[in-house]
């Protein structure tokens, strides 16, 4: 994108990248583990992203474009974890105690559907927390911020294909965790619900079409 | 469609990613088959728990007003690739006088009984700083304070004078490459120096300095990682600072801050940048 002046860039960027801010907040809160983790990529990623403003195509999905940099900077981020020199909190960090999850959710409303009533905010975290990196994140963006197969491709940066099964078995993981956890409490008991199902993981919906076009 | 196409694609259905046609097939066979309904079900209503638990958060204020303060004072969008030299001086150029204050306090180190309200003129005169604007008087006294601010227990003495020295910006001695630098510095310092950091990467060894740090011959060594200073002042260690090669970082206000020693060399490293991005640093440029 080009710019006349750098006060325009500037109120590009505030006008386009930044209502963006609370979702990938949103999204940086359950991709880390930790909340001031989910702060230092998303501030990262808004600098990243406002350097770089100049190579955003005006008109095309600024809110994916700002995503694929937070996954990217996620990314790298978790690729230097493992250090010899650890970050030692002893100061007084503001914003730590902010808690804006209410646990009285839709959960309790209907018990007697899935298992995943009945089990709070914090366990399915830890759930999510215990798979896989991108895993956890294709499902963050697609069953929390509602992007299409194709936007979480263009993201991730993997043909479609890899979204479909990294969904597919984030999604699986998940569940199991999650019903194992509820059996755990006495939420369902053990042959409550649907059985583990063993089913192949879609990857593309060829075989299906040509099977179709192979039939008709 | 039959129960294990269903299976299988019962994901790319629920996620409304099926074309019209797929789309009515698989609906054709749900109107007839119980168990594929209770399927689809079953993946819609745990879309619909998940996202109902893992509710949206908004971002916190205080991380909204840093992103925009970050984005006021950032430097320029990189549209032509500005001298980072020049980016790096001016954007310090109004911490000049505390810089200037800084040098006094440390060196020469005998001089630290004079009375600090006395030091600023002569400080400001030592550290030559010309180009300090209006209004730097007060940037001056908000040093001061920061040196008399007191420190969380725990903390290594040393601590407060060298962070101010690496808060204030001091400018470099020396520029040039590091072969160079550490060829002026060696002459200078009793001990074995060696630049701390490999540069590449946006890492870049913007200058050093001749410093005292607890009176004792030190080398600030000036760094600029992605735009950002990072300042890495090495002396020979103590028994007293004992032989502990990791590092913790602390952070106070917007400072960060670490001491740790390495190869029988004291480093005291303190920037602006978040602990993090510098534990990462310290991981990937570290020297070995």
């Amino acid at each position: 994108m080009i710019f006349r002046s750098r006060q325009k860039m500037k109120d590009n960027f505030h006008k386009e990248a930044l209502p963006h801010l609370d979702a990938l907040y949103y999204a940086a809160r359950y991709m880390t583990k930790d909340p001031r983790d989910a702060e230092d990529l998303v501030q990262e990623t808004f600098l990243k992203a406002y350097r770089f403003f100049h190579r955003y195509t005006a008109g095309t999905n600024c809110k994916a474009w700002l995503f694929r940099i937070l996954t990217n900077t996620h990314i790298n981020r978790q690729r230097g974890k493992h250090r010899e020199f650890a970050y030692i909190e002893n100061v007084d960090v503001e914003g730590a105690q902010d808690n804006p999850i209410s646990e009285t959710s839709a959960f309790y409303k209907n018990p007697e559907q899935g298992y995943l009533h009945g089990l709070v905010h914090e366990e399915v975290k830890r759930a999510l927390d215990a798979i896989p990196d991108d895993f956890r994140t294709a499902v963050v963006l697609a069953d929390l911020q509602d992007f299409s197969y194709k936007e979480i491709a263009e993201i991730m940066e993997c043909p479609i294909g890899t979204v479909m099964s990294r969904l597919h078995r984030g999604r699986k993981m998940l569940q199991k965790r999650l019903r194992a956890h509820a059996i755990s409490q006495g939420i369902i008991a053990p042959n409550d619900g649907p059985s583990e199902e063993k089913v192949a993981q879609p990857t593309s919906l060829d075989d299906y079409r040509a099977r179709r076009t192979a039939s008709s | 469609m039959n129960c294990d196409e269903v299976g299988k694609y019962v994901d790319v259905y629920v996620d409304n990613e099926f074309d019209e046609r797929d789309r009515i097939e698989l609906e054709s066979h749900l109107t007839e088959c119980n168990g594929c309904r209770q399927l689809v079900s079953r993946e819609r209503d745990f879309r619909r728990d998940l996202k109902d638990t893992l509710k949206p958060i908004a971002a916190p204020s205080h991380l909204r007003a840093a992103i925009a303060e970050q984005l006021s004072d950032a430097d320029a969008p990189v549209t032509r690739r500005p001298d980072r030299t020049l980016r790096f001086l001016t954007r310090y150029v109004p911490l000049a006088a505390a810089a200037a204050l800084a040098l006094f306090l440390l060196w020469p180190p005998a001089t630290n009984t004079v009375p600090t309200t006395a030091l600023t003129t002569s400080a400001m005169a030592t550290g030559g700083t010309n180009e300090i604007p209006p209004g730097i008087q007060q940037g001056v006294q908000t040093a001061v304070v920061r040196v008399g601010q007191p420190m969380s227990s725990g903390v290594v003495p040393a601590v407060p004078r060298t962070t101010l020295a690496h808060y204030s910006l001091l400018k470099a001695d020396v520029h040039g490459g590091e072969p160079d630098i550490r060829r002026y510095m060696q002459a200078r310092v009793p001990f074995k120096i060696q630049a701390p950091l490999t540069e590449g990467k946006g890492v870049r060894l913007a200058g050093a300095r001749e410093v005292a740090e607890d009176g004792r011959p030190a080398v600030l060594f000036i760094y600029s990682v992605d735009g950002e200073r990072v300042n890495i002042v090495q002396s020979a260690a103590t028994v007293a600072d004992g032989a502990a090669p990791s590092l913790k970082l602390q952070r106070r206000s917007t400072l960060t801050w670490g001491q740790f020693t390495r190869n029988g060399i004291r480093h005291t490293i303190a920037s602006e940048m978040e602990p993090i991005r510098i534990s990462r640093l310290l991981d990937t440029h570290l020297r070995r």
